[in-house]
């Protein structure tokens, strides 16, 4: 008879619940581009966690793990979608709703606004990394978590944010942010080669 | 030498790699060659600040989303965890006292769920979250979802900054946690072991990028030596890096700033296991009741140890927890003729490495041996063949078997295949999803390939050369020894390669068979012949002689995508473009193989049990295969092809109903309880479940319906096939390398025991061979 421990448990689910529900949301809203299957991916998600453990999922592993279980599932409807509705690459607009921070400028907040809509018309493969990356994981985590090498990780957020400098509404955020000309790619960069 | 920094894709690895460094992802290492190079150029630095300042703002207009917490999920989780803690008491108490008194039994969950619904109460109106009273309310408003909602989104919305800033602080606390967690296994493990782990908070620099963590692990033999420039990451003396970061570049730090969080540790790559502990399963500490490992979990030492000289990389493998029958009556996957994961795991054993636990692909290993199945004596293009018996790692469980195995095809009714594989191993292939993934691709298709059929490998780079001869295609062994021992490095000499392996398709031609040069690379064919038409013309010139061509381009921004296709077009055959195993398996197992014969295509299987005769069930592998219900229907859903002679096994691990004490289980709170219905005897039947199935014929795009049956005859595992007895035991082998939770008293000894007794009339020696393994693993693990 082991109540406390599993009291335990539950505790320890619903903490989880309580801090990674709405960031859980916000990546599956970026990825799915709807607010109902990016819940139930969601619960999902917390479905399958309370069939862990807090022994074995420890703590820095929660979150990687969450995700992938997350990503995962928002991958089969995407997949799903494909088939269903014979769509190529998914490029669905952002729905998710968006909370305005306060603590923000209006205009900062519009400048968001369309920074979020660039990225959310990243191709899906981008858009997930770039999503993840600003989740707070690193480029090897990231790998782990889709699937990919983290070279692979490497080149798509450098994709991702090429594209977004590129684009003129980017230069204007960043002039107004306080940032400066976006120049191209120096070639010099380059290895040198024998 | 070809100006190979003109290549568009090493010019991206090297902006990549600068990207990479403003966003503080780069090791030790890199940082510094980064940083060499911010030095020497001023565009550099300035390309760097600007995409640190994208970067930070396309996080911060990330946080700017922050779609609304929800109640209906709280409940969910609330009732899910409700289920499990009543399912998990069930198999608390001693089992003798479980199976003699039902009365006890129930007043025991009771008592249990109700202090464990009392310490959730408690816990969550305990102050942690802001969440306050609402935390509460799922449990008793389960419809009153508006005000809830209302509610929560309050919170975050009065103080939105502080939303981000209590989700790090909960990862600080976890992070704290994990301290104590991570000194508490290595007092358990021994400060010996412990100390080969990476100490959890290690700082990101420290995880140093090396250029072998890109390559799958060689068996032995040299290691690569890196190419003069590959990939843009030219090798340099690994430096001190001051904290500081070149004038001019924002420091990376404040970019992921809010978003800082613990790392993972180290290599230590595992991840949990569902806990679905089910009546009469053991639970002892040592078994690890709370699941197996994967990558993101706590890694036990013997896994850990084989990872460290790899970084070899798995797919995280989620093993099935049970599923209650009353809930989900229906089980349905996809039929899988994969084996590549227990020629994998053999590699790892005899080079005297338990495999990481997300190579160990259960269904992969049982489907690697052939069955003495039933040939189908009718127009089906399979046989169906189940069994019942005593499940062997847990004896109070049932085991069923499902069989298929497809029609047999005379080898002189099929053409014999020639293929030569054409590789690429020029340095730019060694990142782990070009040279890594056509070598598993080549794996899958060896396992194909039988006695009429041959097969070489001719590899291309600055010097081109036949690294295998024609080789007969059940020198299994050989072959994959060969395709282990290919290695990248060293620049692209196209045309002579092509030149070679049409030649030695053209002296090992095969009438009336297949005859086929599979080309793989990552693009450019840069040094020869360098002019498109050159090298159509070569390749049209070629096909003419009857060989086929198949060109596998692998890698990320393929840019030589049009080469390729006409090449393949001219060529008299396919271009595919490999971006993961499954696409691979698609296109050289799916896809080639069926190209020899397949019989049946979109093979699914969905088994319906009986509630009155299955409490709960587990199918034993197919993580990854598994399908959802309507897709069993939807002839538009994709699932596995099964080629002439394949024999297809799946095991399900049956709780039985009369095991289990139905009545302590429910799916809401003790507070609301319904009592549970009687047993609707009516429908009761003493069938076990029936399986369907649905297939396609080759050509055909409508699928077929197949219904078998099957009653529990109540055998013991003695007196089960030897079959039956074979595949449990390679399943219980896949579940004590993964540490499945489901294992109970299972060890290698009696896995030993139960395939030893099994190997049956083994022609060609693999069940032998696979006993031969355990006591490998054995000897590994120091048993």
């Amino acid at each position: 008879m082991r109540p406390t421990v599993l009291g335990d448990h539950r505790q320890w689910v619903l903490s989880v619940l309580e801090e990674y529900e709405v960031p859980l949301l916000r990546f599956a809203g970026r990825l799915l581009g709807d607010e109902q299957s990016a819940r139930d991916v969601v619960q999902h998600t917390f479905m399958r966690l309370c069939e862990q453990s807090a022994d074995r999922l420890s703590a820095a592993h929660v979150a990687p793990w969450l995700f992938t279980v997350c990503r995962n599932k928002a991958v089969d409807i995407m997949r799903r979608r494909q088939r269903t509705a014979a769509l190529g690459p998914l490029e669905t607009p952002e729905t998710v709703s968006k909370e305005p921070n306060p603590a923000d400028s209006a205009e900062r907040e519009e400048l968001y606004r369309r920074l979020n809509a660039l990225v959310d018309q990243l191709p899906t493969k981008q858009r997930e990394t770039v999503s993840l990356w600003s989740e707070g994981f690193t480029y090897r985590e990231i790998a782990e978590m889709t699937e990919r090498s983290e070279v692979n990780v490497r080149v798509l957020v450098h994709r991702a944010v090429k594209r977004l400098r590129e684009n003129p509404d980017t230069r204007e955020l960043l002039v107004s942010a306080g940032g400066a000309d976006i120049p191209g790619y120096d070639h010099e960069l380059q290895p040198r080669r024998p | 030498m070809n100006s190979n920094h003109e290549d568009p894709e090493h010019r991206e690895l090297a902006e990549a790699q600068l990207t990479a460094y403003a966003l503080g992802q780069l090791g030790a290492k890199e940082r510094a060659e980064a940083e060499a190079r911010l030095e020497r150029s001023g565009k550099a630095r300035q390309a760097a600040k600007e995409i640190a300042a994208v970067a930070g703002h396309v996080q911060q207009a990330n946080r700017q989303i922050s779609p609304a917490p929800s109640s209906a999920l709280r409940e969910a989780v609330c009732r899910r965890l409700t289920e499990l803690e009543a399912a998990e008491m069930e198999t608390k108490p001693t089992p003798p006292t479980a199976k003699k008194s039902s009365g006890t039994w129930k007043l025991l969950a009771s008592v249990a769920v109700a202090a464990c619904v009392l310490v959730a109460v408690v816990a969550l109106m305990w102050p942690t979250g802001g969440r306050g009273p609402v935390a509460v309310r799922p449990d008793d408003a389960p419809d009153e979802q508006q005000p809830v909602a209302q509610e929560n989104t309050a919170a975050p919305d009065a103080a939105a900054p502080n939303s981000t800033t209590r989700y790090d602080d909960g990862r600080k606390k976890q992070r704290l946690d994990q301290n104590k967690h991570r000194a508490k296994l290595t007092d358990e493990a021994g400060a010996a072991r412990g100390a080969i782990r990476r100490p959890a908070d290690a700082p990101a620099a420290d995880m140093e990028i090396e250029h072998e963590d890109f390559l799958a692990a060689e068996p032995a033999g040299p290691r690569p030596e890196p190419p003069a420039e590959p990939m843009g990451l030219p090798a340099t003396e690994p430096m001190e890096v001051p904290a500081a970061i070149a004038p001019g570049v924002p420091a990376p730090a404040p970019i992921s700033g809010p978003a800082g969080r613990p790392l993972i540790a180290g290599k230590a790559e595992a991840a949990p296991r569902p806990l679905a502990t089910m009546p009469g399963e053991p639970v002892s500490p040592a078994a690890d009741p709370a699941g197996t490992v994967d990558r993101f979990s706590e890694l036990p030492d013997d896994v850990r140890q084989s990872k460290l000289p790899d970084d070899e990389q798995y797919d995280e493998i989620v093993e099935q927890g049970f599923s209650l029958t009353d809930n989900e009556p229906l089980s349905t996957f996809s039929a899988d003729v994969d084996t590549a994961s227990y020629a994998n795991v053999r590699r790892f054993l005899r080079r005297g490495l338990i495999p990481p636990a997300g190579a160990v692909r259960i269904e992969e290993m049982v489907n690697y041996f052939p069955y003495d199945y039933p040939s189908p004596d009718d127009e089906t293009p399979f046989s169906v063949d189940m069994e019942v018996a005593e499940c062997p790692w847990n004896t109070e469980h049932r085991l069923l078997r499902i069989g298929l195995k497809g029609r047999e095809i005379a080898s002189d009714r099929r053409g014999a295949t020639n293929i030569v594989f054409l590789i690429d191993v020029s340095g730019s292939m060694r990142d782990e999803n070009k040279l890594p993934l056509v070598k598993e691709a080549m794996a899958m298709l060896v396992e194909q390939l039988g006695e009429d059929d041959r097969m070489s490998i001719v590899t291309y780079a600055a010097s081109t050369g036949v690294r295998l001869e024609p080789i007969c295609g059940d020198e299994h062994e050989k072959i994959l020894t060969a395709i282990d021992g290919l290695i990248a490095g060293g620049s692209t000499h196209g045309s002579a390669g092509i030149q070679l392996a049409y030649k030695l398709a053209e002296e090992h031609f095969v009438e009336g068979g297949v005859n086929r040069v599979i080309l793989a690379t990552d693009g450019d064919l840069n040094v020869g012949i360098t002019k498109d038409e050159e090298l159509v013309e070569l390749i049209q010139e070629k096909a003419t002689s009857g060989v086929f061509l198949t060109v596998l381009g692998v890698g990320t921004g393929n840019l030589k995508d049009s080469k390729m296709e006409k090449l393949a077009d001219k060529g008299n055959g396919a271009y595919a473009y490999l971006d993961d195993q499954r696409e691979a398996r698609k296109v050289l197992v799916e896809e080639m193989a069926g190209s020899l014969i397949t019989i049946a295509k979109d093979v699914k299987l969905q088994v319906e049990f009986n509630p009155a005769e299955v409490y709960a069930y587990r199918l034993v592998g197919y993580e990854n295969r598994m399908l959802a219900t309507e897709d069993f229907e939807d002839d538009k859903k994709d699932a596995g092809e099964i080629g002439a002679g394949h024999t297809v096994t799946a095991l399900y691990q049956i709780v039985p109903a009369r095991l289990a004490q139905l009545k302590g289980r429910d799916d809401r709170p003790l507070k609301y309880r319904v009592e549970p219905e009687p047993a609707d005897d009516d429908a009761v039947s003493n069938e076990l479940c029936t399986l369907s199935l649905r297939y396609k014929d080759p050509d055909a795009k409508k699928s077929k319906l197949l219904e078998f049956a099957v009653t529990d005859k109540g055998l013991r595992f003695g007196g089960a096939s030897d079959d039956f007895r074979f595949a449990s035991a390679v399943a219980s082998f896949g579940m004590v390398l993964r540490n499945s939770p489901h294992c109970g008293e299972l060890n290698l000894s009696a896995v030993e025991e139960f395939a030893a007794g099994a190997t049956g009339k083994d022609p060609h020696g693999y069940r032998a061979e696979f006993v031969e393994m355990i006591r490998r693993a054995k000897q590994i693990r120091g048993q």
